[in-house]
């Protein structure tokens, strides 16, 4: 299926939700064409070296909430449904990059039902407390799953500050263990 | 042992034979002075000769090379020209601030061959100052300002409320210090040791 791309220097997990700022007429045409035909757009990485600067893969995202700041600015808010693989990227007149989307089970642990939760409960413990101390985080996520291991990890992947290089290496090209490893070793400081 | 041509200023001030030279600290500590306040080229001569040897055999240890190993001289000693003027005898003898001088070089230049190795550790935690800044236009307003978000937790609150914006991207380092309830510093660490540890899962492959 052909979708609208909107790089940006952001890194993104399916079920996941961010706000964007929307202001450019690209962006604006596109936000208007997604809402219309309920096709949504890809999110992307923003990267430097590739055509368009669009990266091999991104987060289809559905426009689920908008609003506007102070300066009347467009807010939109969206959710990651589905990651995707891009390909045949091209710009239009308006310089809006198009592609063909398919969609991907990556990252793979993602769907494992056999990631549990139990031992790894103090991942799951910090990143409640970071929901409830962040109104805005909790606010924009419509849908949590604390219940679900993958969908913790996913949202600590976003949220550390780390480089987003870093965060797809993590993601996409180690193992579920490994990425548990690296989450426990920040968060609970355990050298294991 | 020792050598015949020993600089007046070496001479062991207690007349007695020790299987070591004992550390002359004294005329080190007015040779550093003396090149702090007179740009004494005599007295750096003598902290050179001092000191030079005791650097090279510290740099071969740690790059295993000769030739960074000088590197190394150099550049401990052309720090030590440059910065005399911040040495003072209260912070303790000459030797102990000359070899913190040569540790940081040394840092710096492990960094470097670092950094032209892999990816340098500290841009793989903030790739946003040096990312980034030609692209910076098409896409800067779209996101919340990260860098600014960085800045936020040092507001008092009612600015923050001003300043805080409408979008959640990722955490700073300090609001995840605040978060999890530990210094800065521990995350810093703590980021980058899990980076090392993923690195050595990993294998090179990446670098």
């Amino acid at each position: 299926m052909k979708r609208a791309i909107f790089p940006l220097p952001i890194f993104m997990l399916p079920e996941g939700y961010t706000r964007l700022r929307i202001f450019e007429p690209r962006y604006l045409n596109m936000v208007k064409t997604a809402l219309k035909n309920n096709t949504g757009f890809v999110l992307c990485t923003f990267e430097h070296d590739t055509p368009f600067n669009i990266s091999a893969q991104g987060c289809l995202v559905d426009i689920i909430d908008f609003d506007q700041d102070d300066n009347d600015v467009l807010l939109i808010d969206v959710f990651a449904s589905q990651h995707v693989q891009i390909n045949d990227v091209y710009q239009d007149e308006d310089e809006l990059r198009h592609g063909l989307v398919s969609p991907c089970n990556t990252p793979y642990w993602y769907k494992d039902s056999n990631n549990q939760i139990g031992e790894h409960y103090l991942l799951h413990d910090a990143l409640k407390n970071v929901f409830d101390g962040n109104t805005e985080l909790n606010l924009l996520y419509k849908k949590t799953h604390f219940d679900k291991l993958p969908w913790i990890a996913a949202r600590w992947l976003e949220l550390l500050p780390v480089s987003i290089e870093k965060k797809q290496q993590l993601a996409f090209e180690t193992n579920f263990d490994n990425l548990l490893n690296f989450l426990h070793t920040v968060i609970n400081n355990e050298f294991a | 042992m020792v050598s015949q041509q020993q600089s007046p200023r070496c001479e062991p001030n207690t007349g007695k034979y020790t299987a070591m030279p004992e550390t002359p600290s004294k005329e080190l500590m007015q040779a550093l002075l003396d090149v702090a306040q007179s740009r004494d080229k005599k007295a750096f001569s003598y902290l050179f000769e001092y000191f030079a040897p005791k650097i090279k055999r510290f740099g071969i240890k740690q790059f295993g090379v000769e030739a960074q190993a000088m590197e190394l001289v150099q550049e401990t000693l052309t720090s030590v020209w440059r910065k005399a003027h911040l040495y003072h005898s209260d912070k303790g003898a000459a030797t102990t601030w000359v070899y913190t001088v040569m540790r940081n070089a040394s840092f710096d230049m492990l960094r470097k061959m670092k950094s032209n190795k892999e990816e340098n550790i500290s841009e793989d935690i903030w790739p946003l100052l040096n990312d980034s800044q030609d692209t910076h236009h098409e896409y800067s307003d779209h996101l919340e300002d990260k860098q600014i978000k960085r800045y936020l937790d040092k507001l008092p609150i009612a600015q923050r409320e001003v300043v805080r914006g409408v979008y959640f991207q990722d955490m700073s380092q300090e609001q995840l210090a605040h978060q999890l309830n530990i210094p800065v510093g521990t995350v810093k660490s703590r980021l980058r040791l899990a980076l090392q540890k993923l690195r050595n899962e990993m294998g090179d492959q990446h670098d």
